[in-house]
This record gives C-alpha cells, sequence and structure tokens, in this order.
C-alpha cells in the first residue's frame, strides 16, 4: 500500500472539489472503504488522497436514509427517466423509492419498505459477504466495486484492464469468468446490488461539480465493448462525480421481484452466477405478464439482460416444465463460454428457470 | 517387573480383564470411565474464558520492547538460478536495523547438496531469499523492494501431466529423500527417479513380502469374479490455520541466548533446528508457546522465517516479529498434495475381497513423499494388497505432513471404489465392509452410526425423491471410513509439584495446538490425587519445562497422560511417605476419598483434608516426575496394521445436490470414533467437529490454483481459496466409543487426524446415491457435477 493524506470534508462540495483539486496528486473517494481498501493494499489503486464522505455534515440524511418519496416530489431528471413512455412523451409521474448512496448493504437488507416492495433488492444485499462487511459496505460502493478477476486483482498481472496488452484470463484459469460479452476483457462485474437495481430499472443521481446528474443504472454500468465503454473502467463515473442516490420507481399492483444467487460455499463466497427477474403482471388476473426483466449476474463485463428470455417467457403464462426449459435456454443466447467455465451455461440456465419458477408459478 | 490387570475390549460391548507385564511402581489400571470421577467427565477448558476473552497471548500477539518487523523477500519465479542477492540498498532503507539473505532451504526435497546451496536454486514461486527487519512493518515493505536479486530464470512446469513428459524441465537434476518431521510424512530412500518421477515405492502390508503381494494381486484381478477399476483424482490443499506461522525472536548478546515465541507444534523441535542453524547449544534456546492458533503438521521445527527471525534478531541485537501473511501461508509453508490413484479391487462371490491394488502418483510440488496407499495397506482383510506410489516433481510449493498424511486422499479412492463393488455385486456398501472388516472397533462403530443415522432408509441409487420446485433437488446419503496408528512419542515427561497449601502444578513441555490439551492434563491429575481440577495449575508451552511430545501424529495425548499420572503417582506417593514420618503412623497412610486415612498406634487416625494433610509437610513441596514408557506389552507401539495398534472410524453423510446448479450441501453427518479412552469427551468431539468440517471443505471447496503460464499461485487468500464458513457447517452428531485395551496408565490413543479421514470419501458417496453418477475427483465443485449429470444425460461437452 503506498503512502496517501486522509481528507475529512465537511461537504458534498468540498468533497468534489478534493476530487478535483491537483494539489497532492488523484484523490480518491472514501465511503465503507471494504473494496477501496482490497484495492490499496494490492497496489491496483495508489491515491495520493483519500478522501473520506461516510461522515459528511451536510444533508447526512440525503445521503444516508431510505424512504420513499412521492411523485411530486421526484426530481424532473429522474422524472425524464422513468419507464412507461413509448410515443416519446415524459413518463407519467410516479413515486420512488430513495436510498442515500452511504446506506449500508446492512441496512438495505433489514430495510422493511424495501423488503416489502424490492424483494430483490433485499435479498441481494443480504446475500452479500458477511455480516461484518454489509455493516460497513455502502450500496453506492457495493455499485462500484472493481472486478474480482484473480489477474486484475494481482499486482503481478499488468492485464488489459490495468492497461497491459494481455487478458491472462481468457486462455488462463478463467472459471469464474464471463460467458458473455468476453473478448477483449472477460472479467465478470462482481456486484448483486447492481443486478438486482438492474432489473428494477433503478436511476442514479450523481454530484458534480456541474450539479446533479441522472443516469439510468443500465447505462451508467458500461462494458469495454459498448459504447463509451473502456477496458479501465466498468462504469461511467467520471474522476469528479460521486453517486448521490438510487431511485426506483416504486412497483405497483403485480409487480414482484426476486434476486437469487448460486454460491459454491454458503458463507463468503462470490456467485457463480445471479440473477434477478422483475415482472409486471397484466391487469386482467390471468397470469399473463405485461413486462420482465432478467438481469444476470457474473457472466458479463456488466449485468447482462437476457432479453431472448424475457421475449418467450411474454408469450405465453404457462410455465410447464418444457417451456422453463427452452426459456432457460434462452437466456443463453449469445453466451461464448471459454476454456474452463463452459459450467456455467447447464447453471445460468438452470438458475433461471428456478427463479422463474419461484417468482411466477 | 510387576503384572497388573487391565480392562480390554468396548465399553457398553464387553470388557475382559488381562495382564500386563510393567514396570515396578506404575499405577493400577483404571477400570472403565464411568467408575472414575475425572476422567471421561467433559468439563469446559480451563484455558476456554482466556481464549474467547482474548486474554490467551499467541505469536501473533507478542509485543517485546524494541521488537522490529520482519518480512520474508520471496521469487516471483516459479525456477530461477540466484546468482547474487544485494542488500546494500536495503540496509540504507529508513527504519532498517537488519537484513539477511536465506543460509539453509527447509521445507524442500533434499538433493544431497548442502541445505546451503539449496537456496541457490527456487523451485517455487513464492520460495524464501531473503529477509529485512525494520522499525515498522511499512519500512519493511519498502526495504524489501530495495534487495537486488539477480536471477537467472529458467524453464519451469507445474501442470500435472506435463511434469511427467520426459521433456519436461526437471525440478531437481540429482536423486532428492525427504525427511519426515514429528507430523510424519518424509519419504523412502534410494527409490528411482527419471526426469520429474520419484519411484515407484512398492508397498504391500506390513510382515508381507512385496513381491508375492504384487503377482497375488495381479492373478487375483485377472481372476475374478468382480472386480472394480478406476482412477481417482485429489486436489492441493493448503493448511489453512487460523494463525499463520510465525516467530518472535530475540537475542541476548551478553549471554548469547535465544529465547522465541513462536506458532508450532513443537516447541522442542524448533529449539533443536535453530540451535543447529546458529549453531549454538540446545541449552541456549528457549522456545515459548504459550497458545498456537492450529496446527494441522505444517509447524514442525523452526522453519524457513524461523531462522531468519533468529539471524535478523541477533544481527538487530533487538527482537524480531516475523508473522507470515496469508497469501505466504498458501505459498511456501506445505501442502497436502495432490494425487492421481489408479485403484483396482477384486473380490469372489460371496463378496469377499481377494485384491486391493493401487498404483499412482502423488504431486507434492518440490517435495517428496506424497503418498495415498495408507488405507489401502491395512483398512480391510484382503489377502493380496499391493501399492505403487510415485512422486511427480513440479515447480510449486512443497508438500508437508498434513492431518493424516496421504489417508484423506487414499480413502477417497478406496471407499468410493468399496460402493462402486458393492453396487458390483449388488450388496449394500454397509454389508460389503462388514464382510471384509473384522476390526471389533469399526465393526461396532458401523452399527452405532448406522442406527443413529438411520442408514436402513437408503434409498437405492439415484432413486430418492425429487425435491424443488422442479424437481431440481436430490437427496443421497453416503458412508466412508477410515483408520489410523496408535502412536506415541516416548520423549514425553512430566513434573508434578504439590505444595505445602494443598496446591498442585503439573510443569510438562507439550503444547497446546487448540485441542485444549491443559484440560485432559488436569484431570488426569486430579483424578489420582482426588480433586477438582480447578486445584490444578497446568504450566506447558515452554522448552525449559521436561520435554513434552510434538503434537503431530495424533500422539500428544496418548504420549504426555500416562507420564503426567506417573508423575502424579509418584508425588502422591511421596506425599503420603513424608506424612507418614511427619505423623508418626505404623505405615504409610492411604488417600481415600480426598482425605489422607491412616493408622497411628493401630487406631485409625481422623481422616485429614488433602489440603491439611499437605500443610503437615516438613519440605515447601514434593514432586512426582515421570517419562513415557512404551506400551505395555501385548500392545506395542506403533503397529501399523494389526488389530491392536489401529484406531479409527465411521462417518456417514446425507448431502443435496442442486442438479441444476450443481451445487452440493452436507446436510448432516453422524460420526462414530475410537481414541481408546476419553480422558474429555467434549474435547474429543471438538476434534471430530473440525476433522469433519475440514473434510467437507476438502471435499467441496479448497484448492489451491496455479497459473499455468506463470506458476504463480492464484488465490493465495481466504476470498479465491474457498474454505468452509459457518454455512457450510451442517449438524454433526458424535458417537464416541470407549474402547480400552491395557496400552498405558491411562490407555489414551488419539483422534485429531483419524477424525478427518473418511469425511470427503462418505461425501462423495452420498452424492453418487443423490445423483447416480459417480465424481472421482476433488473437489465436487458445481462444474464436475453439472459435468457428470450431462454425461450421464449423454449430453456434447459445453
Amino acid at each position: 500500500m503506498n503512502a496517501f493524506s486522509l481528507t475529512i470534508p465537511r461537504t458534498i462540495k468540498q468533497a468534489l472539489d478534493e476530487l478535483t483539486t491537483p494539489k497532492g496528486g488523484p484523490g480518491k473517494l472514501k465511503a465503507g472503504g471494504i473494496d477501496l481498501l482490497d484495492l490499496l493494499k494490492e497496489g491496483i489503486e495508489q491515491p495520493g488522497r483519500l478522501i473520506n464522505i461516510r461522515r459528511l455534515d451536510e444533508a447526512p440524511q440525503a445521503l444516508h436514509e431510505i424512504g420513499e418519496v412521492k411523485a411530486d416530489a421526484i426530481p424532473e431528471g429522474v422524472w425524464r427517466l422513468l419507464p412507461g413512455s413509448n410515443d416519446g412523451s415524459p413518463p407519467p409521474r410516479r413515486d420512488c423509492l430513495r436510498i442515500g448512496s452511504l446506506a449500508t448493504l446492512a441496512q438495505v437488507a433489514a430495510h422493511p419498505l424495501l423488503a416489502s416492495k424490492v424483494p430483490a433488492l433485499t435479498e441481494s444485499a443480504a446475500d452479500i459477504a458477511t455480516p461484518q462487511i454489509r455493516q460497513a459496505a455502502t450500496v453506492g460502493g457495493n455499485l462500484l466495486q472493481r472486478p474480482r478477476c484473480w489477474y486484475f486483482r494481482s499486482s503481478e498481472y499488468q492485464c488489459a484492464k490495468k492497461g497491459g496488452s494481455v487478458c491472462f484470463a481468457r486462455d488462463g484459469e478463467n472459471d469464474f469468468h464471463a460467458i458473455f460479452d468476453n473478448q477483449v476483457c472477460c472479467a465478470v462485474h462482481p456486484s448483486g446490488t447492481a443486478v438486482a437495481l438492474t432489473a428494477l430499472d433503478a436511476i442514479l443521481s450523481i454530484s458534480s461539480p456541474q450539479g446533479d446528474k441522472f443516469v439510468r443504472l443500465s447505462s451508467f454500468l458500461v462494458s469495454p465493448t459498448q459504447p463509451g465503454g473502456a477496458i479501465g473502467r466498468e462504469n461511467r463515473l467520471e474522476a469528479d462525480m460521486m453517486i448521490h442516490a438510487i431511485w426506483i420507481p416504486s412497483p405497483g399492483p403485480g409487480e414482484r421481484s426476486l434476486y437469487r444467487k448460486v454460491k459454491q460455499k454458503q458463507s463468503f463466497d462470490w456467485p457463480l452466477a445471479d440473477v434477478a427477474i422483475s415482472a409486471r403482471r397484466k391487469p386482467t388476473g390471468n397470469k399473463e405478464l405485461e413486462a420482465v426483466r432478467i438481469i444476470l449476474g457474473a457472466v458479463a463485463p456488466v449485468p447482462h439482460r437476457a432479453r431472448s428470455a424475457e421475449a418467450l417467457l411474454l408469450q405465453s403464462p404457462s410455465l410447464d416444465a418444457e417451456r422453463l426449459r427452452k426459456i432457460g435456454q434462452a437466456a443463453l443466447t449469445g453466451a461464448i463460454p471459454l476454456s474452463r467455465n463452459g459450467y456455467k451455461l447447464p447453471l445460468v440456465s438452470g438458475l433461471v428457470q428456478q427463479a422463474i419458477a419461484e417468482l411466477l408459478s | 517387573m510387576s503384572r497388573i490387570e487391565v480392562p480390554v475390549g468396548i465399553v457398553g460391548v464387553g470388557l475382559n480383564s488381562e495382564q500386563r507385564e510393567v514396570p515396578d511402581g506404575t499405577p493400577p489400571a483404571w477400570r472403565d470411565n464411568q467408575s472414575l470421577a475425572q476422567v471421561g467427565k467433559s468439563p469446559t477448558r480451563i484455558d476456554g474464558a482466556d481464549k474467547v476473552s482474548g486474554r490467551a497471548r499467541y505469536t501473533a500477539d507478542i509485543v517485546r520492547p524494541g521488537m522490529l518487523h520482519a518480512k520474508v523477500l520471496r521469487s516471483p519465479h516459479p525456477h530461477a538460478r540466484v546468482h547474487r542477492v544485494d542488500l546494500s540498498e536495503a540496509l540504507k532503507m529508513p527504519g532498517v536495523k537488519a537484513a539477511v539473505v536465506l543460509p539453509h532451504l527447509l521445507g524442500i526435497a533434499d538433493d544431497g547438496s548442502a541445505r546451503s546451496t539449496l537456496v541457490n536454486r527456487v523451485r517455487y514461486y513464492g520460495q524464501p531469499v531473503a529477509a529485512v527487519a525494520a522499525q515498522t512493518l511499512e519500512q519493511t515493505v519498502d526495504a524489501l523492494s530495495k534487495i537486488k536479486v539477480d536471477y537467472d530464470v529458467l524453464p519451469f512446469v507445474v501442470d500435472r501431466e506435463e511434469a511427467r513428459k520426459p521433456t519436461a524441465p526437471k525440478v531437481f537434476e540429482q536423486a532428492v529423500t525427504a525427511r519426515g518431521s514429528a507430523g510424519g510424512g518424509g519419504s523412502k530412500d534410494k527409490l528411482n527417479q527419471q526426469g520429474n518421477i520419484r519411484g515407484p515405492r512398492r508397498s504391500a502390508p506390513r510382515g508381507r513380502d512385496v513381491d508375492k503381494q504384487a503377482a497375488q494381486v495381479t492373478q487375483a484381478l485377472l481372476a475374478g469374479p468382480h472386480g472394480v477399476r478406476a482412477t481417482y483424482k485429489t486436489q492441493v490443499q493448503t493448511h489453512s490455520a487460523l494463525e499463520t506461522h510465525g516467530m518472535v525472536a530475540e537475542w541476548d548478546r551478553a549471554k548469547e541466548e535465544l529465547t522465541v515465541w513462536a506458532s508450532t507444534q513443537g516447541i522442542f523441535s524448533v529449539r533443536d533446528d535453530l540451535a543447529e542453524y546458529l549453531d549454538i547449544p540446545a541449552t541456549k534456546v528457549r522456545v515459548i508457546t504459550d497458545f498456537c492458533g492450529g496446527g494441522f503438521g505444517a509447524k514442525f521445527g523452526a522453519g524457513n522465517y524461523g531462522v531468519l527471525a533468529a539471524l535478523l534478531a541477533k544481527e538487530a541485537g533487538a527482537p524480531v516479529r516475523l508473522v507470515l501473511d496469508r497469501r505466504e501461508e498458501h505459498l511456501a509453508v506445505g501442502n497436502r498434495p495432490g494425487s492421481e490413484q489408479n485403484i483396482a479391487l477384486a473380490a469372489a462371490a460371496d463378496g469377499k475381497l481377494t485384491a486391493i491394488e493401487v498404483k499412482g502418483f502423488g504431486f507434492g510440488g518440490a517435495g517428496a513423499g506424497a503418498g495415498f496407499g495408507g488405507p489401502a495397506l491395512s483398512m480391510y482383510d484382503c489377502p493380496a494388497v499391493y501399492v505403487e506410489e510415485s512422486d511427480v516433481f513440479t515447480h510449486s510449493g512443497p508438500l508437508a505432513a498434513f492431518r493424516a498424511p496421504g489417508h484423506p486422499q487414499g480413502a477417497f479412492a478406496l471407499e468410493q471404489a468399496m460402493d462402486e463393488l458393492a453396487e458390483r455385486l449388488h450388496v449394500d456398501p454397509l454389508t460389503l465392509r462388514d464382510l471384509n472388516d473384522s476390526h471389533p472397533a469399526r465393526r461396532e462403530e458401523r452399527k452405532r452410526t448406522a442406527a443413529s443415522f438411520g442408514w436402513s432408509s437408503r434409498t437405492p441409487t439415484g432413486q430418492g425423491p425429487r425435491l424443488g420446485k422442479l424437481g431440481e433437488i436430490r437427496r443421497g446419503i453416503g458412508l466412508a471410513q477410515g483408520c489410523w496408528y496408535h502412536l506415541v512419542n516416548l520423549e514425553s515427561s512430566a513434573e508434578v509439584r504439590i505444595h505445602r497449601d494443598g496446591s498442585v502444578e503439573i510443569l510438562t513441555g507439550v503444547q497446546d495446538i487448540g485441542g485444549g490439551v491443559r484440560t485432559p492434563l488436569a484431570q488426569v491429575v486430579a483424578e489420582e490425587l482426588q480433586l477438582s481440577i480447578d486445584k490444578i495449575k497446568v504450566t506447558i508451552g515452554d522448552t525449559r519445562l521436561p520435554p513434552g511430545p510434538g503434537s503431530g501424529g495424533s500422539v500428544t495425548t496418548a504420549s504426555i497422560t500416562p507420564a503426567t499420572r506417573e508423575a502424579a503417582y509418584a508425588a502422591k506417593q511421596a506425599l503420603l511417605k513424608e506424612l507418614q514420618a511427619v505423623l508418626s503412623l505404623d505405615q504409610q497412610p492411604e488417600l481415600q476419598g480426598g482425605n489422607v486415612v491412616g493408622v497411628k498406634g493401630g487406631k485409625p487416625i481422623t481422616p485429614l483434608p488433602f489440603a491439611k494433610a499437605c500443610a503437615r509437610m516438613r519440605r515447601a513441596e514434593v514432586l512426582g516426575s515421570a517419562t513415557r514408557q512404551p506400551d505395555y506389552g501385548a500392545t506395542a507401539t506403533g503397529k501399523r496394521g494389526n488389530f491392536a495398534a489401529q484406531l479409527g472410524g465411521v462417518q456417514m453423510v446425507e448431502v443435496e445436490v442442486n442438479t441444476f446448479t450443481g451445487v452440493v450441501k452436507v446436510l448432516r453427518v453422524v460420526a462414530a470414533h475410537d481414541c481408546g479412552r476419553p480422558v474429555n469427551p467434549l474435547l474429543v468431539h471438538s476434534q471430530i467437529h473440525g476433522g469433519i468440517i475440514q473434510g467437507i471443505s476438502y471435499a467441496l471447496f479448497e484448492e489451491r490454483r496455479l497459473d499455468p503460464r506463470t506458476g504463480r499461485v492464484l488465490n493465495g487468500n481466504f476470498e479465491q481459496y474457498k474454505i468452509a464458513g459457518a454455512l457450510d457447517v451442517p449438524k454433526i452428531d458424535v458417537i464416541l466409543l470407549e474402547e480400552l485395551r491395557g496400552r498405558s496408565s491411562t490407555d489414551v490413543s488419539g483422534i485429531g487426524e483419524p477424525a478427518t479421514v473418511p469425511t470427503a470419501a462418505a461425501v462423495a458417496n452420498a452424492v453418487y446415491n443423490a445423483i447416480g453418477v459417480r465424481i472421482r475427483e476433488l473437489p465436487i465443485t458445481p462444474a464436475r457435477v453439472l459435468a457428470a449429470l450431462a454425461s450421464q444425460r449423454g449430453d456434447a461437452k459445453p
């Protein structure tokens, strides 16, 4: 770990100023510090200054609290990104759940309102790491984690993601790597909450020197092969920005969600694959679905939307074994396994089937 | 010599009385535990509160005035020549007080050259090269980066198959040997060595001719009529003790004496190594281990880190703390070697085994002696048994003794093969073992485990109920058994002092590696002196005390409790003799019901409580000391494969397999084990729990991963090296036999190692019962389960 200075700003503005000041080398925000400490210890991050935002005096509620915001109080930036308009006109305003980016995973996991409205999110938060880590880790930090690829995480491999020329995992030990979109960098996005929040179509509000910005999580997280993506990063957060809050459109009647994770061991393990599904039934009451999002985790550089499986699922409410099998198979559309991770194909297919059966039958 | 009566047999099954010839002055044998007041009871650990409150000080906790922090420079290459190590720049760094080049390389196979020239060749990634001591750990890390090592990088091989090719880069040019440690291991000398293959070492059960057995096995395998043959593979597992290897070393320049605090399984082995490598008398080295946070076989001797710590302390003239980090622990201080075993069994139509053959390779990196034949050689009644084991060297961290060296690997193959044979013969796996194993303890263990577990409810393989919303969850049960050796270390001495105030002290240089040996020592003495254990102080873990056994081979309690009991017995005799003189008694009084009773002038005296009796002593204390004698006559120490000397256990396991995701969960385990006389059943249960948890972790999770293209360890941490956590631990029920055999004055045998031997095999057999396809390679990962299920369906490989 390199030597660094620690600054403790009082306001968000001060924190952002600290980020942009050229004095003392590049600065890095520290919230829970869980992933950052790993990166510092291995020398992968070598900031000159750490800026601790864990306890800002300003608006502590806005950064730490979890609650529901009525439709008329939703910021315009969020409102404009809400789903529901197909003709280009602004979507209808609706209530939103709001989570301060510094809320801990433990707070998220134990929040009764979230548990009743967006169980996919609380289930994902509850399944991360260990109770100790969940007490310290923030949901914002969880979304910004760097991948766990063992080549990326070792200072001894100057891999492509770190500016080198080789992806060591592609022809190396790639059991835990991507089966989709793995041609440039095959590290997978590690965040469980990102999978759930993408399924819930969450929106991020981001503080920047130019004022607040709003972005859908699904376009905030970006793989190296997607427009605006780059191999050295997993998201569009610029060096002078911080995630301020997470907004989730409050689910209406007939909307439900679920998150499931496959771990080799049950204590403290990363997912071999995880999935979050959100689905809305038609008001007709015949179990037909109006909308569904199936998001796969630990299979691609960012949470992967299984659109073919979604389309198949929308076709009919019937969920017999054969149809489930086909939907599971459809979830693999576009998958190209590497030398050692072919097992993820049946695993993902099986996981999707289990999750759909649990959520909808 | 005199003769004593000893109880022999399994309590609850039947006890006979036998005679043993013993030296004069040996205490009379105890009856079964039920007749005893302290031994066989389960008081909680006398140092338990210290351990859970943080008062107990482990090596990593030791802080000495002016203490420096040291760290080891390790090779980033798996294979290289070391031409020059330049410490000069490192020595100029801030805070640096000493730097040394490793003078001797320990822990690697010995190629006949001096250990001081072994250091000139790097044979594995992470091999220690040099070390620095500075005022802070950060300064030490900075200084390490300034050491210049001139490496001549050489081609390497870490892949198991590549290493066997004649063209593979050689790990050793000369023939090698390997010494065992007190934890076991080591290798037979003078084996054939070609390229990276050393062996085969050819073995048959003790007392049988190897060539004849080999011929008989070949014949029986040809004759059949029933046989099975398959290849089993096991991975490399690292020891992963909670406390890493470490030492705090302090050199007294005036006295030229070294004091070290070490996380070790054998304080005397550390003392002897340091005396040898620093070239000072053993009397000038003191080793202290108050507490040790776990040892599974890799914590014997000073180790390279210990030699470095001592040299740095000597050079700096200040105490030096060198505690390895978790990554170093995975890289360079030993592992359970991998294996590839081709096993063949043959049986007659009645199910009786006619042949067991195991031939294969062990993968201990740059270490030798990676065997697995133990279970095949000693578990079953089979007229023809033949084993061939060869080492395959690779440029990776060397093996070390690891909890029942060779046995979990061997049992994984043998016990699955037995199940395969049972299926071929259409008999229940339990029945097949009853047919082929007449050991009375195993027989009883099978019976009791089956009853408690509900073995009879086992459904035929693959026909269990389908659970889960989609029928994707399958359950299965399996069993396996294991054996181990009744081993004793005769270098086990104890002293018991009875003070005038009635307090009692035990002094012995044994160490507690987590098993909790202080408590059974107190129980044994409390039994002898008819006291409660809170009256007894136990002082251990210091080479200034009478020598105690190293804690390897499951010998600790079996070795040190008889000496301790005999020391207490001698102290008691001394006390009673003293009282006879002081109180002018007609003859030597006796201790009865906690009171001293005697006769004076023909009349009984008023019984004297123990403390009051002690107060009458003219001396400040009386003491007794004793050294472990060999086991009594009929049960000579360490005979492999004979009933009297064998111990072991039977484990039954229920698993749940998710056939959609390949995830295996162990739901419950019932384990029956024997360890002679259990002194403290609670602590024995803890050992069995630990062995089973470690076995489940071995079965499902653990595997050291190497990058084939760089030879580096990829998962040197507890995030990517997967190891069982709390949620992976099933319900475990323990059935403990009290198996008496008149071995010694306490009749204790071992438990630490046998507890982990059968677990992985039992899990694998249960997985087979659940899904109907056998997984012959460890660990049983979701990837392997899914591949097995796909091959069962006849799917093409994805």
